[in-house]
């Protein structure tokens, strides 16, 4: 009997999991999310009361907004998106998976969840810590857990652009890195246009609404409504992309 | 009349402007097939034409009346065992097997598995880890994981590859008992005597053409009764070649520079009456080496034939 646990998706996402987590890279990604809160120790540890001190806000627009939101949410969702299909694609490991009577809507879909659902376990506790740090307790704490939201859902966007791109081209990684670097990091901030194009700017949105006080706190620069609308488009748009393009997956010969 | 379980009709396939597959039609039914060519012949190619991994570039290829490409409805009635060793290491072979079988959403998969299992030899390792297996492990679990859902159709690229003589006797004897039950096989193999006993009828395929098919003993008789050349050196070529041309299992010769080749029609009766002319001749035999023995060049002959 085909129960949930037994469905193709539940052995898809199992076997996806174990494939994130059984190599190396699992605790590289841990050490990169330990960053943010082992600098906010550093910080707070060595500094002084006086006027150079920086507020509780301060600090955490610092670690959030100048740490996380840059590298190590795109970065560890860049990792693992591009990880759930490149590798087994490679190697020819895809093939009995796809050599099944699923849906590739099916695949697709518990892959990009999977990786989101990774990427958040990851990134979320580091936010947590790192706002526990910063705030030096609950100060603040709506603070944290608002851009906590923000950053699960640019999981779920970064994962499912990642793995789109990842059935496009053999240099995932490398493809996936210039978009960060190159889109998010500098084009996308220039132009009033192309922040409705930008994860960076739907996870300050997001933040911001759900942060409560102060209003603005991550300066987001487009309005959480339409960042609700651009980054559900995006994420549906790339997730019917990469399930289109794994429709025609074709087996490439070694020729 | 149901459709037949594969049909090819003037299938294509080319990467650019490399022709992998050429213009190919057939249909596959009951029993075991064999398709036979060169490395880098196409059969791989075409193999993942029937399985629905490449699109055709021209023509058509269909399963059970159903085009193969995109369509992954197909899947419950083929099995596929691919020529690369891609299976997860981190599984054991059970898992492995298991996983296929609940990917096909079979009813009672652990019995699946057990009865796949079985039927290639492989439970006293099948709680090993994949990545411990031999060549010949590894390849009869992705057997088995292609069996799991007693497919109707089962497509088997070079399955033989790393197996030991006992494996593949073993490997055999399922093969044939599932042809025996009415299922569609087709098994491709660079090693025409690797089909013997096993292939009822032989598809051949020569730089991505369908060069001749047939009862692989036709086929057999094919490929040992064409012409053969020999390169022979020897102390006067030119005497030796006029010899020569007495003999009935000489179908030409011609002199090069210190050289003198030979084409025989009957490569034994040639080879039988070489030494008697020579002696004859009083001429001294300083080498005899046939020339075209590569594979190659047996499958380019059924090609101009």
């Amino acid at each position: 009997m085909t129960t949930l646990a037994t469905s193709p998706e539940a052995v898809m996402a199992r076997l996806t999991l174990r494939q994130i987590l059984a190599r190396r890279r699992a605790l590289a990604l841990a050490a990169l999310c330990a960053l943010p809160v082992l600098l906010a120790l550093v910080s707070r540890a060595g500094e002084t009361d006086g006027p150079g001190r920086l507020g509780t806000l301060e600090m955490l627009l610092q670690v959030f907004g100048g740490l996380i939101v840059p590298v190590v949410l795109p970065l560890v969702a860049l990792v693992i998106g591009t990880g759930v299909f490149g590798a087994e694609i490679d190697d020819g490991t895809a093939l009995f998976v796809l050599a099944k009577p699923v849906a590739r809507w099916r695949i697709v879909l518990t892959r990009v969840l999977v990786a989101a659902a990774a990427t958040a376990a990851l990134v979320v506790p580091c936010v947590l810590l790192s706002g526990l740090v910063a705030a030096r307790g609950w100060d603040h704490w709506g603070v944290t857990t608002g851009f906590a939201a923000g950053a699960a859902v640019g999981a779920l966007l970064y994962c499912a652009i990642f793995v789109a791109i990842s059935l496009v081209t053999h240099r995932a990684l490398v493809v996936g890195l210039g978009y960060v670097v190159m889109w998010e990091g500098m084009l996308s901030g220039l132009f009033g246009g192309t922040r409705l194009l930008s994860v960076r700017h739907y996870v300050a949105a997001v933040a911001d609404r759900f942060s409560g006080t102060p209003p603005e706190m991550f300066n987001a620069q487009i309005s959480p409504a339409a960042a609700l609308v651009m980054g559900t488009a995006v994420g549906v748009g790339a997730t019917l992309y990469a399930i289109r393009r794994l429709r025609r997956f074709e087996v490439r010969e070694a020729v | 009349m149901s459709p037949p379980a594969v049909e090819l009709r003037g299938a294509s396939r080319w990467y650019g402007n490399v022709v992998a597959v050429n213009d190919v039609s057939f249909t596959l039914g009951p029993g075991i097939t064999g398709l036979l060519g060169p490395n880098g012949a196409g059969k791989s190619t075409l193999l993942h034409l029937m399985a629905g991994f490449l699109e055709p570039s021209a023509g058509e290829v269909t399963v059970e009346g159903r085009p193969a490409w995109k369509n992954p409805e197909a899947y419950r009635a083929l099995g596929l065992v691919p020529e690369r060793e891609a299976v997860p290491g981190f599984l054991s072979g059970r898992e492995f097997v298991l996983v296929n079988a609940r990917l096909q959403r079979l009813a009672d998969a652990e019995g699946a598995t057990d009865r796949a299992i079985a039927a290639v030899d492989l439970a006293a390792a099948q709680h090993r880890k994949i990545a411990t297996y031999s060549k010949g492990m590894r390849q009869r679990a992705k057997v088995a994981a292609a069996l799991v859902h007693e497919p109707r159709i089962l497509l088997l690229d070079e399955p033989f590859n790393g197996m030991d003589p006992g494996q593949r006797m073993h490997t055999i004897e399922v093969l044939r008992s599932l042809a025996a039950g009415g299922r569609t096989i087709l098994i491709s193999s660079h090693i025409l005597e690797e089909l013997h006993h096993l292939a009822d009828s032989v598809l051949v395929l020569v730089a991505g053409r369908l060069a001749a098919s047939g009862h692989f003993r036709e086929i057999r008789r094919l490929m040992t009764d064409r012409p053969h050349t020999f390169t022979l050196r020897s102390s006067d070529d030119r005497r030796l070649a006029a010899a020569l041309f007495a003999e009935p299992s000489v179908a030409g010769a011609e002199l090069g520079s210190g050289l003198l080749t030979v084409r025989a029609g009957d490569r034994g009766a040639f080879a039988r009456a070489l030494p008697r002319v020579a002696q004859g001749a009083g001429v001294r035999l300083l080498e005899v080496r046939p020339t075209d023995e590569g594979l190659e060049s047996v499958f380019s002959y059924l090609v101009q034939r």
